[in-house]
């Protein structure tokens, strides 16, 4: 399947992803490589019992109790930029919002 | 012009627990930003989210007291965007096979009751909290609610007034207490809720429908009413203005402003949001057992709808008073004591609608956590239902003093010397006064126009500083003025 | 110097049990060896020998307060840096997370920690474990040590060289699509696989979750069965974590394998093998047949899908767990006016070209119109494969396959082509698709003195089985570790 510049450009987007325009024709050239190879999917014959399988053998909820988490400090400490209490980001304009 | 208004609901609840949705940390409102916070909620690399059991349960416990079907096994999906206060870049939610699929809501207006119709109900995990920086244009984050659980619940577009929007708000609070599942407390944003409003307008023959719009920040039961109200008269200004072009305004999320009783534009929607939801690999999906199905139903008691109904009929109540009643439960099992006390249904609910729930309102509080225990309520009913007592005075004198001491209403009664005047010598004296001293009110008695013992029986409930017992006075006057 | 990096694990714990060394003796060595390599092969990212000693006092000291140090009593182990260690840097070979200091161990570390053993350093990768060179560190490339123009494999590169020259006798790696065998068939080394659930993956830094698992390399199927036999097991803190109990690993070499059935499954030994790779292979096999296994041809058609299920799967995930990477919480940010600007700026600066390769392809097949197309239809093509895998595992044991199509490549010959880089995972991506335990381990070298590794598949949760196989061919075989050759300058001690 030919994928259109403005497709990547879509799913550049989408993935937060800023490029250089070479980066970017770059980009499209492998992903065009790729999609195309893993279009042979598409030829595979599935039957109607072929699903997503899960096999995990789990147990996969708890008990609601608590525990204490971290400490404030160290739940700031990596942060690029916080202020003693929370974390700080730049302004958020209109349209970042999703 | 005919205008048909379309509202559907998107109400978030957030679940009572003691743990997030998938990790340990405290669900708590008000503590200091930050500081109930983990690796998990804070989506730190490595990090994996284990599910609440007891939010499942709860989930599924509304589910089934919506009606809801729920599936055999149910899953959480992956809703993938980018905002600041989502820690890891997706938020774990519920896609195609959500806990609950179908169900209704019963709600009641001033026109009677209705059945609004449900799409489905699922699990999620709430979203931390951005404070704008007006100052600076920053933002702070603050991820002590990332990870609450939440409900979602979405309905069908039925609803077609503000009152009806209103209505199934209250309604669907009213459940969510009735289960104990949460607060459902709208200031703290326990309970969120976002109308989705469009028009369908004939007009000459053409059938325009407005662009769906999303309403945000409401925080009130009164003001999602108003916010819809502007908002369908803002589509129907602004079909008036653009007419037919109307169709080909945006959709887009308008924020309710409070202050001013209307609404602004938000954002306009983007093309179409693509959230690449996917099932979230880090949880297997969920069976639920029969067992899991009979513990939620268990945990289901008799809900709102039923209730009223069983008021109307065991009590002879009427719709609204029965519906108002039942809107809080605690509110509604009080009722049921001063009942039980030895009240009279219709005046224990006439008293608790009225006189009690003004004093509640005063002071701020509700019905039930006014202290006025109930079997004082039924004996103070019991006093005026049996004439001791002047209703005025029980509502003027009597209540607000068992409201700030306790007492028993009767000592109360006898103490302030409120008791009726029911001595048949004295009250003759005084009905033979009265008519000695309104001779034209007696004659035009004896001539036929029955009001005029109003004026006879004024002077005697003057006389007795209102205490006289009317049925009574009356008698005594009719026997009085019947003899000459 | 002292030449206790030599030892295996198993040796080195017992004789720091038995006080007949210290632990610090062992740390030593082992960090003069790693001062002396390290630089050439660029196999550990963060290494610090006084933080190596203070671990290894207190190991030293818990002995001699007479506490039982644990079955890796003072045993050096690397640790992929995608797994997480509280205090120390883990970084996945990325800029992005170049100064991100874990506030918790994962549960692997823990377990570790429990078992006396010392963390002696954070290994090299592909950055995010995305790669099949580590040549795709942010950092720098890792280097095989039996020739360092070539490539150790990936992504667990770093793990592999570590083992393979002796800087640790044990490291963990993490395994999505090949990345603990493929390096350590390359490094001529032993890597395992576990069965997906068998180790928690709480603390392991995800690529893609339903794939991931965390496994051992060493440089025998013994040390690697004492590392996997620490680390396996229930963990609360993960929803895909087994409650089932790993066998005891570490039970006698069978002598004989009577009974024992094994598939070779004929896709596996196509054009594209190298001749070398398939005559190796085929000595392994007449190995196994003369300790009395059956041997039969078998087949799985949709192996040749493995490698378009994997590339839509694995990016599909990864594109959603690397959504995370926004700068904001933790990791670096690009600073910009804006919040979207920075968001663009920080990942489009802080990921390489592999990874950011990965977020698109996964973003696309993930995305509205193309879903059903590519995630749906390779979910569905997985759990076909699982079932054809499942039936040939009612007819045979154990799969016997190349771990690899070729011996090492050399460094920078198939970055700029991504699919055929893709195409070193041939082999192994169907032991992840369908969560099954494979290991890989030497069964011959090539001319150019280059190791050539052999797989082996087994049951879900049959690594008992699966290990006992192994055990017995390496016995039989005599297929084992080789040092490689000792720096220029030194004199290549005897082996």
């Amino acid at each position: 399947m030919p994928i259109e510049p403005d497709e990547v450009r879509h799913v550049a987007e989408l993935s937060r992803l800023e490029m250089t325009p070479e980066e970017a024709d770059s980009l499209a050239d492998d992903l065009q490589k790729i999609v195309s190879y893993i279009d042979r999917l598409q030829e595979v014959e599935l039957g109607p019992d072929d699903e997503a399988l899960t096999y995990f053998d789990a147990d996969v909820h708890r008990e609601d109790r608590t525990a204490s988490g971290l400490e404030r400090a160290d739940a700031l400490w990596n942060a690029p930029d916080a202020d003693g209490e929370f974390f700080l980001v730049p302004k958020i304009l209109a349209k970042d919002e999703e | 012009m005919k205008v048909v208004v379309l509202i559907g609901m998107e109400v978030h609840v957030q679940l009572r627990t003691q743990s997030k949705m998938f990790c340990r940390c405290q669900v708590r409102f008000g503590a200091p930003p930050n500081s109930l916070v983990c690796p998990v909620c804070l989506g730190l690399p490595g990090s994996l989210p284990v599910p609440n059991r007891e939010a499942l349960l709860k989930a599924l416990t509304a589910a089934l007291a919506f009606g809801c079907t729920p599936p055999a096994v149910t899953k959480f999906d992956r809703k993938n965007y980018y905002y600041p206060d989502l820690p890891k870049g997706y938020q774990i939610s519920q896609y195609d096979q959500p806990l609950g699929k179908g169900g209704t809501l019963e709600i009641v207006t001033q026109e009677g009751v209705k059945v609004v119709r449900l799409r489905r109900l699922h699990l999620e995990e709430d979203t931390g909290k951005n404070l704008h920086d007006e100052g600076t244009g920053r933002s702070r984050v603050d991820y002590n609610r990332a990870g609450t659980p939440l409900v979602e619940i979405v309905s069908e577009p039925d609803l077609a007034s503000p009152e009806e929007t209103r209505a199934y708000l209250t309604a669907l609070r009213t459940l969510v207490q009735y289960l104990d599942i949460s607060d459902g407390n709208m200031q703290e944003g326990n309970l969120r809720c976002e109308p989705n409003v469009n028009l369908h307008i004939e007009d000459g023959g053409k059938l325009i429908k407005t662009p769906i719009i999303e309403i945000k920040n409401i925080n009130s039961v009164r003001n999602v009413e108003r916010a819809v109200r502007y908002e369908i008269q803002r589509q129907i200004e602004e079909y008036q203005q653009k007419g037919a072009a109307v169709t080909e305004v945006e959709r887009a999320t308008r924020g309710f402003d409070a202050d001013k009783g209307t609404t602004f534009v938000m954002r306009q929607k983007e093309a179409a949001h693509d959230y690449r939801y996917f099932p979230e690999p880090d949880i297997p999906p969920i069976t639920i057992s029969a067992a899991w199905r009979s513990e939620a139903q268990a945990r289901v008691p008799e809900l709102p709808p039923a209730r009223r109904r069983r008021f109307m009929q065991e009590h002879d109540l009427g719709e609204y008073d029965a519906d108002v009643l039942c809107r809080d439960h605690h509110t509604a099992d009080y009722f049921e004591a001063v009942v039980a006390a030895g009240s009279a249904p219709k005046p224990a609910a006439n008293w608790i609608l009225t006189e009690v729930a003004r004093h509640a309102n005063e002071r701020e509080t509700t019905v039930a956590q006014l202290g006025l225990a109930s079997a004082r309520l039924a004996a103070l009913i019991d006093l005026v239902e049996s004439g001791r007592i002047a209703r005025t005075a029980a509502v003027k004198k009597i209540l607000p003093l068992m409201l700030d001491s306790g007492e028993d209403p009767e000592r109360l009664m006898t103490t302030l010397g409120l008791a009726r005047l029911d001595d048949e010598n004295l009250l003759r004296a005084a009905a033979e006064a009265a008519v000695k001293n309104n001779e034209k009110a007696a004659a035009d008695y004896r001539a036929g126009k029955q009001k005029a013992l109003s004026a006879l029986m004024g002077f005697v409930m003057r006389e007795t500083q209102g205490k006289a017992n009317p049925d009574t006075v009356r008698s005594i006057l009719e026997e009085l003025l019947s003899e000459e | 110097m002292s030449e206790l990096w030599r030892e295996s694990a198993v040796a080195l714990a017992a004789k720091v049990r038995a006080r007949e060394v210290t632990a610090l003796e062992v740390s030593e060595a082992h960090i003069q060896r790693t001062l002396e390599w390290n630089d050439r092969l660029g196999a550990f990212l963060h290494f610090e020998p006084e933080d190596v000693r203070r671990q290894a006092r207190r190991i030293d000291h818990l002995i001699g307060s007479g506490a039982d140090p644990g079955v890796l009593a003072g045993v050096p182990v690397g640790i992929k840096d995608n797994i997480c260690t509280k205090g120390v840097r883990t970084t996945c070979a990325s800029r992005i997370l170049e100064n991100f200091v874990p506030p918790y161990d994962a549960h692997v570390i823990e377990r570790l920690r429990e078992a006396g053993a010392v963390l002696f350093g954070k290994t090299n990768l592909d950055e995010f474990a995305m790669g099949s060179s580590t040549e795709n560190s942010a950092f720098r490339p890792v280097r095989n040590p039996y020739d360092l123009a070539r490539t150790p494999g990936g992504s667990s590169g770093g793990s592999a060289a570590a083992v393979a020259a002796g800087l640790v006798p044990l490291a963990l790696g993490s395994d999505t699509g090949g990345s603990i065998r493929q390096p350590a068939a390359l490094c001529g080394i032993v890597g395992a696989k576990p069965t997906y659930g068998r180790v928690s993956r709480f603390g392991l830094v995800a690529f893609a979750s339903s794939l991931d698992q965390i496994g051992p390399l060493a440089r025998s199927v013994e040390d690697a069965a004492l590392l996997l036999e620490t680390i396996a097991g229930h963990d609360a803190r993960d929803a895909t974590s087994s409650v089932r109990a790993l066998v005891p690993l570490e039970t006698a070499t069978p002598k004989s394998l009577r009974g024992l059935k094994i598939g070779i499954p004929i896709e596996y030994f196509g054009k594209g093998l190298a001749d070398e790779v398939r005559a190796a292979v085929g000595a392994a096999q007449s190995t196994l047949q003369n300790l009395d296994a059956s041997v039969e041809q078998v087949s799985l058609p949709l192996t040749e899908y493995g490698i378009p299920v994997y590339y839509v799967v694995a990016p599909s995930e990864a594109s959603s767990n690397l959504a995370r990477y926004d700068g904001v919480r933790y990791g670096m940010r690009a600073e910009a006016q804006e919040l979207k600007a920075m968001y663009r700026a920080t990942r489009g600066r802080g990921f390489g070209r592999e990874v950011k390769r990965r977020i698109l392809v996964g973003t696309f097949s993930l995305s509205s119109g193309y879903y059903d197309a590519y995630y749906g239809r390779a979910q569905k093509v997985r759990g076909a494969m699982l079932r054809e895998l499942d039936e040939v595992f009612e007819q045979v044991d154990v799969l016997l396959t190349p771990a690899t199509p070729s011996v090492a490549f050399r460094l920078g010959e198939k970055t700029e082509d991504p699919l055929a880089m893709y195409l070193n995972d041939v082999f192994t991506v169907t032991a992840n698709l369908a969560g099954i335990p494979a290991v890989s381990l030497p069964c011959g070298r090539s001319s150019g003195g280059l190791p050539i590794g052999l797989q082996l598949m087994g049951k879900r949760f049959g690594e008992e089985e699966l290990f006992q196989v192994a055990r017995a061919y390496e016995a039989a075989s005599k297929q084992t570790h080789v040092w490689p050759p000792e720096p220029e300058g030194t004199q290549e001690p005897a082996a």
